[in-house]
């Protein structure tokens, strides 16, 4: 089975189980990196995930698995290896990527609402990079940002195009009066 | 069936209900005589320049009767596009009634796919816009009222 792995703020793989099995044991990948195969419906943290259990690296890291460990949990009872563990991963906030927005955005600039369809696109395509680089308050942010301009331009988009056949029809009317 | 799933395939059914009887609709115009219902694309009748979307219904039309290549001539990007967006509308539409039965992508979506995608997309406004061969095959052909949109 295919499985692909986040790795320093990039997506890697595939790579069989027994190769991503080895690299967890080795501590190339850590226990709150993300993880997935076609099977699984999200990303998830390897040392949540049962076929890996057995190649878990001899640590308490596996112990608490709260969403935000380093946030959540006081410092004293913050083992420093989980800290560690967790800094540099890109999968650092636990969370899944938000949605990109980017094929609703090609849509809607398909659909002729151009001028506000430009920043939905260029907003979508700022979601992934901030995600791998492990700033997930940005990624949000920017996913935001594509949904809101993706559903003015739709809006906006319509409005225009139904006072244009509005008019239309007044013209066909004031034809057919004549 | 909760009375929420039950909503959104009735929400469901009705959009492509719609869907279906505009399309009925726009099988049977004339776009040599096109009712001055159909919309104009307001981009081009204020630039005068095509808009990646331009073309649309000239290209939904011949899709609609079977002219694959009559659909490319009139927006090839668009046509290229849609076996995929419907896959995403599909993929969408399941995460909204059923969530259970949409698996994640084959493939996980990397950023050079993204940018691929939408280089390929600005390079197509660009390259329609051009007055020339080969690249004027991309804009729309007047067949008919250059305002369709």
């Amino acid at each position: 089975m295919d499985w692909y792995y986040a790795n320093n703020g990039q997506q890697a793989g595939p790579v069989s189980q027994e190769q991503l099995g080895e690299l967890y044991r080795n501590g190339t990948v850590k226990p709150f990196d993300l993880v997935w195969n076609e099977t699984m419906t999200e990303w998830t943290p390897i040392g949540k995930v049962d076929a890996f259990a057995s190649a878990a690296p001899a640590s308490p890291v596996l112990e608490p698995a709260p969403a935000q460990p380093a946030a959540a949990a006081p410092e004293s009872e913050s083992p420093p290896v989980l800290a560690a563990a967790v800094a540099p991963s890109p999968a650092v906030s636990g969370q899944a990527e938000p949605p990109t927005y980017l094929w609703q955005s090609i849509v809607v600039m398909l659909l002729c609402c151009l001028p506000l369809g430009i920043p939905a696109l260029v907003f979508s395509t700022k979601v992934k990079p901030a995600y791998l680089s492990g700033d997930y308050n940005a990624a949000l942010e920017a996913s935001k940002k594509a949904k809101l301009f993706c559903i003015l331009a739709l809006v906006i988009g319509f409005v225009v195009q139904a006072i244009y056949i509005a008019i239309n029809v007044f013209v066909v009317m004031g034809e057919m009066s004549k | 069936m909760t009375a929420a799933s039950t909503g959104r395939w009735v929400a469901s059914g009705a959009a492509l209900a719609l869907c279906g009887s505009l399309a009925l609709w726009l099988r049977r115009v004339d776009l040599a005589v096109p009712p001055r219902f159909l919309p104009p694309c307001v981009f081009h009748e204020l630039t005068g320049l095509y808009c990646p979307g331009c073309g649309n219904t000239r290209a939904a039309h011949a899709l609609l009767h079977g002219d694959v290549a009559g659909a490319l001539r009139q927006n090839a990007f668009s046509v290229i596009a849609l076996p995929f967006l419907v896959y995403f509308v599909w993929r969408a539409w399941l995460g909204w009634v059923a969530p259970k039965l949409r698996k994640p992508l084959p493939i996980p979506i990397r950023q050079w796919h993204i940018v691929a995608v939408v280089t390929l997309f600005l390079l197509f406004f660009v390259l329609r816009n051009l007055p020339f061969a080969p690249f004027d095959w991309l804009a729309p052909d007047p067949v008919t009222r250059e305002t369709v949109g």
